[in-house]
């Protein structure tokens, strides 16, 4: 094998190894960014399943959600996925539902804007209804010189077996829609 | 009456057989400047407890970004210039390597896959394979694209040529990720220098990896996958070094110590040093010798 062959092929392979290597960077970023961990409240009827190192909270009895998924590296802001079930009565409809989610944040978060009510389609198809909306959120450590923060926020509400579903998704204002996949993906995991 | 001989060639005549600059020596206090400066400021700042403004920070951050291209500047390349033979281009490579470092290696890293907003978060074997893949691979080939297409035709005479010219462009690159951390962070002047000296010595280090699967290729007959098999051991290395000093740099919570203990970067860094520097010296030495013995030397 000649020296100029040698030498030829050798800076060829290590340019091919190289593209490679940043393929498998794609599929690793691909793999690790798209893990996802699941979530079952039988008591609730609820599963889904949330990004993978996202800290879970599940909700006490009393409390106003099932559970809520946040990623702690998220900065300013944690982006929050989380559900919640209201028992409703039969004459109840998701206006009804949404009035009231609207009059309860309007009175306990601060610059509280509803941005749109409109009809939804989840990824199975099923009919919903979609509340966007906007606040600004403040760091409730005093000691901690903070800027509020613009939180653009969405529920998605599910009528289902005399219950609402309220599935909420919230994101600092500026990172709402890079991070939004994370809602997508998590509404087609659903199931109740 | 003197009794001593009058010489044809003065007695020191073979201190000045080796035309080069001595690579090993000057590399090795370059370090050892880096690593005292940096173990220092980590002690000041231990002891003292100084705080500095926002501007200060930055421009000492800046300067300590900027320390291993000075040492290189004073030492190496003024050791260079004074040699009988200096390696020509030696600044040409440590620029090169800089400008492909900020234009295509950090935004490639930093911003196009952007590994600091999900990778750290991923389990220790996702880290080790991601920062290889796409940090160690980027850093390595872009630092042999320059070699290749600067020196590697017509200035790699020696397998100590390599190592020179690895060593510029290891600074190169490290001065471009130094910089852009000190200005982007808003560390202490001990943690940033704990940083630089940590991503200097893996530069140097690895690199030197690389620089002589490419002096063996050009200078020996080695197999078609050793320049490839040594970057992706190179690669590796940056993988298993970011790892590790992230592990070190966040230390455990106690009542003694806060969670960050900046020295971690650095003793990953030296131990790299002393761990690559051995086994290179070991495999050139042997390299040589095998070169001394061959036909090929012999017959000229």
């Amino acid at each position: 094998m000649s020296q100029d062959f040698r030498q030829r092929w050798a800076m060829l392979l290590t340019v091919v190894v190289f593209g490679l290597a940043l393929l498998g960077g794609v599929i690793i970023r691909s793999s690790v960014s798209g893990a996802t961990q699941g979530f079952a409240d039988s008591a609730a009827g609820v599963a889904a399943r949330y990004p993978a190192g996202w800290l879970i909270e599940h909700g006490a009895s009393g409390s106003n959600f099932v559970f809520r998924a946040e990623n702690a590296a998220a900065l300013s802001f944690k982006t929050t996925l989380s559900v919640a079930v209201l028992p409703i009565g039969p004459n109840a409809t998701v206006y009804d539902i949404a009035q009231l989610l609207t009059i309860q944040r309007a009175q306990t978060l601060a610059a509280y804007r509803s941005l749109s009510t409109d009809p939804y389609t989840l990824p199975n198809g099923s009919a919903a209804t979609r509340i966007q909306y906007a606040y600004a959120a403040v760091d409730p450590d005093p000691f901690l010189s903070a800027v509020p923060v613009v939180v653009r926020a969405e529920d998605v509400i599910i009528l289902s077996h005399s219950q609402a579903i309220i599935i909420s998704y919230l994101s600092d204002a500026q990172r709402f829609a890079a991070d939004e996949h994370y809602f997508t993906a998590f509404l087609r995991s659903l199931s109740y | 009456m003197s009794s001593r001989p009058v010489l044809l060639t003065p007695f020191d005549a073979p201190q000045n057989s080796y035309p080069f600059r001595p690579i090993w020596r000057t590399a090795l206090t370059e370090i050892a400047l880096l690593v005292l400066v940096t173990a220092g400021l980590i002690g000041v700042a231990r002891f003292t407890h100084l705080t500095f403004g926002d501007t200060a920070r930055r421009l000492i951050g800046l300067a300590l970004a900027l320390l291993p291209l000075l040492l290189w500047l004073i030492i190496s390349y003024r050791g260079e210039r004074r040699a009988m033979r200096p390696r020509p281009r030696l600044p040409l490579v440590l620029l090169l390597t800089a400008l492909l470092a900020n234009a295509v290696g950090v935004p490639l890293v930093d911003q196009v896959f952007a590994v600091d907003s999900w990778l750290p978060a991923a389990s220790v074997v996702s880290r080790l394979v991601g920062y290889m893949l796409i940090f160690g691979f980027t850093t390595e080939f872009l630092k042999a694209a320059v070699l290749r297409f600067t020196v590697w035709e017509s200035c790699l005479t020696t397998r100590q040529d390599a190592l020179a010219y690895s060593l510029a462009a290891a600074i190169g690159y490290a001065t471009v990720i130094n910089i852009n951390f000190a200005l982007g962070q808003f560390s202490d002047p001990a943690a940033i220098a704990a940083r630089v000296a940590g991503t200097t010595l893996s530069q140097m280090a690895i690199g030197l990896l690389v620089g002589l699967a490419l002096a063996e290729l050009r200078l020996g007959s080695p197999a078609i996958v050793a320049l490839p098999l040594s970057l992706a051991l190179a690669a590796l290395l940056h993988g298993i070094f970011v790892v590790a000093r992230a592990a070190l740099v966040v230390g455990a919570f106690s009542e003694k110590a806060s969670g960050s203990a900046p020295a971690g970067g650095l003793i990953v860094g030296v131990v790299l040093v002393v761990i690559l520097f051995s086994l290179i010296g070991f495999l050139i030495r042997t390299a040589d010798v095998r070169s001394r013995r061959s036909p090929a030397f012999q017959r000229n």
